[in-house]
């Protein structure tokens, strides 16, 4: 029967760096796929898991024992990616019209590659490609708020209380995040995006 | 959302959350089923965000668990904490690829070389602090034997010191072993240098001849062996002094 987290929480406040180990090796593979889902790069993903579990252990004095070790921890590692991603686009001016004029050219390659054909995008790598450009184009915000949901399947609430907003400000950054995702798709996919497949069909 | 019918259409916010399984209004379903614009494009919507998972996140290398250990330890000693490898002494899960012969190596040296008890009674303390505890007291009890091996090592005959450094060997392998493995690079190297020399004693002649011995005692010097051995003892047995932690 393995120990509980609460327990090993509670080991570790009581300074056994052991049983610390065990939370991470038992959470920051998890961690890790939330994390690259959020940055989009495996090296910014190890970097958040690493701070995560730095903070989470630095902090474990503030953890509420009401709460779960596995939503703290991943609420950690959400606020770190956020930051991140703010930092990321607020570097240099330029740097910030290169990733603009590299996101269009992007998506216009895979406008470009063909005619626009559901079924190659659904088999092949383009539908990825086109999923990134989307995650690429939301704010750092609506991502995480849109990962959180989307990947994770956190309630907006429990998002809310995570990134320190209103349930419905939460929602809204879900919203517009979907609304990104769609107007990618549509671009590629062609037609009305309010349209069935059969109806741009024809 | 009415068309020129009169009829409320469902959002795309209320759509939205209707496919999270977030609250939505009432009679939603319902319309859903009766009216085609809407189930058209809650498919729509539904296509779209089966897309999304197609992002999929990639698996890290096996060892990742390991490596973010390191890495976070690397970052906040603390991490490391005092008792934070001896427990692999006794479970040493990565040693058992020969056998659980290491496994039984350590049963029985704790079973019939541990002539320390250790001075904890408290029946209230963690196991796993008692566990840490006879481990620091063996390998503790381990470097004073060893410790007064090398002391012994004079002009005599090394009869005796052969059988004793014989005996220290297998544990010692153990230990360097384990100490390696988790990163503990000074104490390894201190175990490494002790080795060689209970390896040279314990294959030493009968009768050694004088400039042996001495060859023998430059290198312990050499190194400082004696030294390290009686520090690192030292350090074990402050270790032990320290009170033992209870369980709340
Ligand atoms: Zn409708």
């Amino acid at each position: 029967m393995d120990v509980s987290d609460a327990a090993l929480v509670a080991q570790t406040q009581a300074g056994d760096g052991n049983a610390f180990r065990v939370l991470v090796e038992r959470h920051s593979r998890k961690i890790y796929r939330l994390a690259f889902r959020l940055t989009g790069n495996e090296a910014d993903a190890e970097d958040v898991v690493q701070e995560a579990f730095l903070k989470a252990y630095r902090n474990l004095g503030n953890f509420n024992g009401q709460s779960q070790f596995s939503s703290w921890i991943y609420s950690i590692a959400s606020n770190h990616a956020l930051d991140l991603l703010k930092s990321r686009k607020r570097r240099p001016v330029q740097s910030l019209t290169e990733e603009q004029e590299s996101s269009g050219p992007q998506l216009t390659n895979l406008l470009a590659s063909g005619t626009p054909d559901p079924e190659r995008l659904a088999s092949g790598n383009e539908m990825r490609q086109v999923i990134v450009v989307a995650l690429d184009e939301m704010t750092p915000q609506e991502r995480v708020a849109f990962t959180l949901r989307h990947f994770e399947g956190r309630c907006m609430e429990e998002i809310g209380a995570s990134l320190q907003l209103t349930t419905g400000a939460t929602r809204n950054a879900v919203f517009r995040a979907v609304q990104k995702v769609r107007r990618a798709l549509h671009l590629v996919e062609g037609g009305p995006p309010w349209r069935t497949k059969a109806e741009s069909g024809t | 959302m009415a068309d020129e019918s009169g009829i409320r259409h469902i959002t795309e916010e209320e759509m939205i959350c209707h496919y999270y399984g977030e609250e939505s209004p009432g009679g939603l379903q319902a319309h859903l089923d009766e009216c085609r614009q809407c189930s058209e494009e809650f498919s729509t919507l539904k296509r779209a965000m089966a897309a999304v998972d197609s992002f999929a996140a990639p698996n890290p290398p096996p060892d990742f668990e390991e490596r973010t250990w390191r890495a976070i330890v690397q970052r906040d000693g603390s991490l490391a904490g005092r008792a934070a490898w001896w427990r692999r002494l006794l479970f040493p899960k990565r040693l058992m690829w020969a056998g659980g012969l290491a496994a039984m190596v350590i049963g029985a040296f704790l079973a019939g070389r541990l002539s320390i008890t250790p001075r904890v009674t408290e029946t209230a303390a963690a196991p796993e602090a008692v566990r840490e505890r006879l481990l620091v007291a063996a390998l503790s009890d381990h470097l004073e034997q060893s410790e007064r091996l090398l002391l012994e090592i004079d002009n005599s005959e090394l009869n005796d010191e052969r059988q004793v450094a014989e005996n220290l060997l297998a544990a010692n392998r153990l230990y360097r072993q384990t100490a390696a493995l988790e990163g503990k690079s000074s104490l390894a190297t201190t175990l490494d240098d002790l080795e060689r020399v209970l390896t040279d004693v314990a294959h030493a002649p009968d009768r050694p001849t004088a400039a042996q011995v001495r060859q023998l005692q430059a290198r312990i010097e050499d190194q400082q062996l004696l030294f390290k051995v009686q520090m690192l003892g030292q350090r074990l047995r402050q270790l032990n002094q320290q009170p033992i932690e209870r369980k709340g």
